[in-house]
């Protein structure tokens, strides 16, 4: 399997590089469409949804935007998503500086469950 | 600090992966044109102005540091390539994002979560593989 490479416009970048830099975590959605850019297939991230704020250490998606995520995915076949969540500086100082740069294994864990609920959804591949 | 995302029940480290639209292309139209498509509920839900959260500790030093981190120079060849070595042989998940960060410290990502033996049989398999081209290949 190849992946795209995710194109994002600058704004949304850049906010997205904010977020690790307060002490709470967050975490959110990259929504995406996959096109032909200069005849190269990309994706084409469109939209950031920050859908929960939590603490250094745990953060979950609110339940009711979790439902709006699961909602247009369903109802639009050719959007992707993409689940992120921040390790914030306030997390690092706290749990260990292993995880400025690793996930833990619960991370890993309930973002690949939380996956389930767009797959077949999150990823449209071009030839 | 480093993103992670999940894409196909595959957790990917984001910013090998996420690169920056150059501004005034027709790719900025594009996107525009993109986030107008969708239903109400979305557009409601999509953030596209930061600046409405909470700023925390801004630090000009974190930020530039960050910026480094997220500027992709990966090949994207070998970015590709990578994924579908580790996709292809083992089937698995984690390991494929840690193969793609491999020069980064992605074998020690991989030893860290136990896939240790995901990837032994990987290498196994991949090994098999190859051997038997080659073993076909000379009739």
């Amino acid at each position: 399997m190849v992946f795209n490479p995710t194109l994002m416009k600058r704004d949304d970048l850049e906010g997205l590089l904010i977020l690790p830099q307060h002490p709470d975590e967050f975490t959110g959605f990259i929504f995406y469409e996959s096109a032909l850019v200069n005849g190269s297939p990309a994706d084409l991230a469109f939209g950031v949804a920050v859908t929960g704020q939590g603490s250094p250490g745990n953060v979950m998606s609110h339940p009711n935007a979790l439902q709006m995520v699961v909602d247009a995915a369903t109802n639009n076949p050719n959007l992707g998503v993409i689940e992120f969540h921040t390790h914030s500086f306030e997390t690092v100082r706290r749990h260990g500086q292993v995880f400025a740069t690793q996930l833990s294994a619960a991370d890993h864990q309930a973002m690949v469950a939380h996956s389930a609920y767009f797959i077949g959804y999150s990823h449209l591949h071009l030839p | 600090m480093r993103l992670y995302g999940v894409v196909n029940g595959q957790v990917r480290h984001m910013p090998s992966q996420v690169r920056q639209a150059v501004d005034g292309s027709p790719l900025e139209a594009r996107l525009d044109q993109l986030r107008r498509n969708y239903d109400p509920a979305l557009r409601r839900l999509i953030i596209g102005d930061f600046r409405n959260l909470p700023a925390g500790r801004q630090n000009p030093a974190q930020q530039r540091s960050s910026a480094l981190v997220i500027d992709d120079r990966v090949p994207r060849d070998i970015l590709a390539g990578n994924y579908f070595l580790a996709t292809g042989v083992i089937g698995g998940s984690y390991v494929a994002d840690a193969m793609s960060n491999w020069w980064m410290g992605g074998a020690k990502e991989i030893f860290h979560n136990g896939s240790y033996c995901l990837f032994g049989m990987g290498l196994a398999l991949g090994a098999y593989t190859i051997l038997n081209h080659f073993k076909k290949g000379s009739r």
